[in-house]
């Protein structure tokens, strides 16, 4: 050591070595390591007609990353991979996953440093999906639906035009549900309270949800606080938009570039809801909402999406739980909107048939009944939907069958779903908390979206 | 400088071989540091701000814009102003609280009792809840109707507001939990590390002259602190003015927008609306107002600040 002479120009060498080392290494994206190998769970009859054979096993693997979220998705997607690698042994999965959170920025940073996986999970509402297909992101698969001869009429027909963007084809669905529209009740409380149940083939209107909200809204100390809601909207932003559907209003023009929930029948729509909130006072305020009010039997019938399934599993033996589509609008209908998540090819993927393979098989029959079964929503085809092994729930069948009268997805032309959202959002709360009537304040929520509506798509 | 010590210039050349390898050792050893903060600090400092310069978002190129990011934020965001308003707000309430609410907590720790180190253990504790463990927490507790805080305040005949779902109460509910999780925590122990070190023999010779607990308090604690106090003062009003966590988990910034503070605006633009040039020019403002209002602290501390080196 003491005879070793170093140099600045060596110094400098090992300086920037070990620098690049250490950036090297905080900014390798952490895979999250793939759990053992799975006994798949495939349906090999029904996966027969739509799956190409196995090709042979001579040439070289080729290896494809994917990037999608932790947590039960993660994991679904982990136990596919294992599936989906036996039945194609020339190509590798790689999967890297990320916290919700942080899911799409990581991804972002990944599309500007030009490190973004082959193949990645993303989401329609927030616009996201469009934007990267729109800057280049995301690679158009209408070549490769072509050459592979898919046949895109396994999916719900509303399908095909919800995965273009701009005329191209961006993605494959892997999951779909028709909006925050479900109706999930406690049936322990309206039998006891003698009422009817919420019928599921969703022949009822707000004529007949207002009485028995106010019926089932209870002081049940009597210190002159709500105890028991009769109802218990979903005011989320996109809860809002089937909402007004079925008033025959929209958030958004047909082509996306004017906001019209404060239409005359939007107005109605707001109108409705602020008198459940403020003058029938059947419906918890933001102020008293608080997680979980269902399953403690706080709320005795609220909206939401076909995850509230779930709570069946956490209302447990308590009471028993029922769904049935939401009452039915002054426009004569439900509303409701289709909305999916899309699988999708990175633009600088250099094995883009392999990757469309892969993504075929999380488009696939068993893939789409897979991550139902474990607590997500079912893939975007009617076979996945009308599959036995999901409609033994009671509950599935009644979202089955809104499923196939679902109205199309209707988005920002610009693509700035998020946005809007918290515009929605937060400008919505003055009036969830009665600072204004909806005359006073949903005008001027419609013109801050029509100020991001005004936006370019940049 | 330069006839004060003339022999300066020969020295550095006449540097022998043993000394330019200890020389170059010594930057070997700091250069992970070095290089982590070229690459890591100041890179992203500067680029940052010709980023603030440019309309980018971030999966198209950046375009130059000049200083059209800034002037939006001035002129034509109508969540600029508000955002720094309510993040003022929250600062102007939250650092005296804390401050004092820390130094009481030290000054009961500080007295020689039985169980002390357990008591400081309880103190701390709550310091290191996750801020989602903690906003999850105080969600059930604040909640309106059968959250413990409003059953209390309705045994005392208070009727409880809405806190988080009212947009009057959601700051002071979210000052509330940053108090439980921040009192006893880090401000406390150098609170504590400063009562430690005020010098027995003050006390001694202020108990000669007659001096009550209050004068005491007042006339040697106080100023002996005053150093602690300073840092505590400064840290805290940069961490409340950066305040961001409790409100994106518990609140999201509302409800209509009540909780919306400025660093949740700024992540807002750069991570959720993908303006991440506009989010910089944020950020820079947001580092001009932090410097200028530590700038400010700087310069009065001369008036209060107490530091017995100085003698």
């Amino acid at each position: 050591m003491a005879n070793s002479k170093l140099s600045r120009r060596h110094f400098l060498a090992g300086a920037a070595s070990l620098g690049a080392g250490v950036v090297l290494a905080a900014c390798a994206p952490k895979a999250t390591p793939a759990p053992a190998a799975e006994q798949p769970a495939e349906e090999p009859a029904g996966q027969a007609a739509e799956q190409p054979a196995a090709e042979p096993a001579a040439q070289e693997a080729v290896t494809i990353r994917f990037n999608a979220r932790t947590g039960i998705q993660g994991d679904h997607f982990s136990e596919r991979a294992r599936a989906f690698e036996q039945e194609y042994p020339n190509i590798k999965i790689k999967e890297e996953y990320f916290p919700d959170t942080e899911y799409h920025q990581k991804l972002e940073v990944m599309f500007a440093g030009g490190t973004a996986a082959d193949t990645f999970w993303t989401i329609l509402l927030s616009g996201l999906y469009a934007r990267y297909s729109i800057h280049g992101l995301v690679m158009p698969i209408d070549d490769l639906i072509a050459a592979d001869n898919y046949d895109l009429s396994v999916f719900y027909p509303t399908v095909a035009d919800a995965i273009k963007v701009q005329g191209a084809s961006y993605g494959l669905p892997w999951v779909c549900h028709p909006g925050r529209i479900g109706s999930f009740y406690n049936k322990t409380l309206y039998e006891e309270a003698g009422i009817e149940l919420p019928p599921a083939d969703g022949e009822w209107n707000l004529d007949d949800l207002l009485p028995q909200a106010k019926e089932l809204t209870r002081d049940t100390d009597g210190d002159g606080k709500i105890d028991q809601f009769g109802f218990m909207p979903n005011t989320e932003t996109w809860g809002i938009q089937v909402w007004l559907r079925s008033f025959g209003s929209d958030l958004f023009s047909e082509d996306g570039t004017k906001c019209i929930m404060d239409s005359e029948e939007g107005m109605e729509a707001f109108q409705f809801l602020y008198d459940l909130y403020h003058v029938h006072k059947v419906a918890p305020t933001p102020e008293q909402v608080i997680d979980m009010m269902f399953e403690t039997g706080r709320v005795a019938n609220y909206i939401s999406g076909y995850w509230g399934i779930s709570a069946k599993a956490r209302v447990g033996d308590r009471f028993e739980m029922g769904c049935a589509p939401m009452p039915k609008g002054p426009a004569g209908v439900m509303g409701s909107m289709f909305e999916f998540d899309p699988i999708c090819i990175y633009s600088k993927c250099q094995h883009p048939t392999e990757a469309f393979e892969w993504l075929n098989w999380l488009a696939n029959q068993e893939t789409g009944i897979r991550i139902a079964e474990v607590g997500s929503v079912p893939g975007a085809r009617p076979d996945v939907w009308e599959s036995p092994r999901l409609t033994k729930e009671p509950m599935h069948v009644v979202w089955a069958n809104m499923m196939a009268n679902c109205m199309p997805f209707r988005g920002p032309g610009n693509f700035r779903g998020n946005e809007i959202d918290d515009a929605v959002k937060q400008g919505l709360g003055a009036l969830w908390e009665n600072k204004g009537t909806p005359k006073e304040i949903v005008p001027q929520v419609a013109k801050s979206v029509q100020e991001i509506l005004d936006l370019s798509a940049d | 400088m330069a006839s004060a010590n003339p022999t300066m210039p020969s020295q550095r050349r006449r540097m022998t071989a043993l000394q330019r390898r200890e020389a170059f050792a010594g930057y070997a050893y700091i250069s992970p540091w070095l290089l982590g903060f070229l690459i890591f600090s100041l890179f992203p400092f500067v680029a940052s701000l010709v980023l603030s310069l440019m309309d980018y978002a971030i999966i198209s190129p950046p375009r130059f814009v000049g200083i059209n990011n800034y002037a939006t934020a001035f002129v034509k965001d109508e969540l600029f102003w508000p955002s720094l308003g309510r993040t003022a707000y929250y600062a102007i309430v939250s650092v005296p609280l804390g401050i004092i609410g820390s130094l009481l907590c030290a000054l009961l720790l500080n007295q020689k009792l039985y169980g002390t180190t357990v008591w400081r253990t309880l103190y701390f504790l709550p310091s290191l809840t996750p801020t989602v463990a903690l906003a999850l927490l105080w969600k059930w507790l604040l909640q309106p109707d059968f959250g413990l805080v409003n059953y209390l305040l309705g045994k005392i005949g208070i009727a409880g507001p809405g806190w988080l779902g009212s947009s009057n109460w959601a700051i002071p509910a979210l000052i509330v939990m940053n108090l439980w999780g921040s009192v006893g925590g880090g401000r406390m122990i150098i609170f504590l590390a400063g009562l430690q070190g005020v010098p027995q023999e003050l006390y001694e010779a202020a108990n000669m002259d007659g001096a009550g607990p209050w004068s005491k308090f007042l006339h040697v604690t106080l100023p002996m602190i005053s150093p602690t106090m300073f840092f505590n003062l400064v840290m805290g009003l940069i961490g409340a003015l950066a305040t961001f966590d409790v409100a994106y988990v518990a609140t999201e910034g509302g409800p209509n927008y009540a909780t919306w503070f400025y660093t949740l605006h700024l992540f807002n633009q750069a991570f959720k609306y993908l303006k991440m040039g506009y989010a910089s020019a944020l950020a820079w403002v947001f580092t001009i107002v932090v410097v200028f209002l530590t700038f400010l602290q700087l310069k009065a501390s001369d008036k209060w600040v107490f530091y017995s080196g100085a003698m």
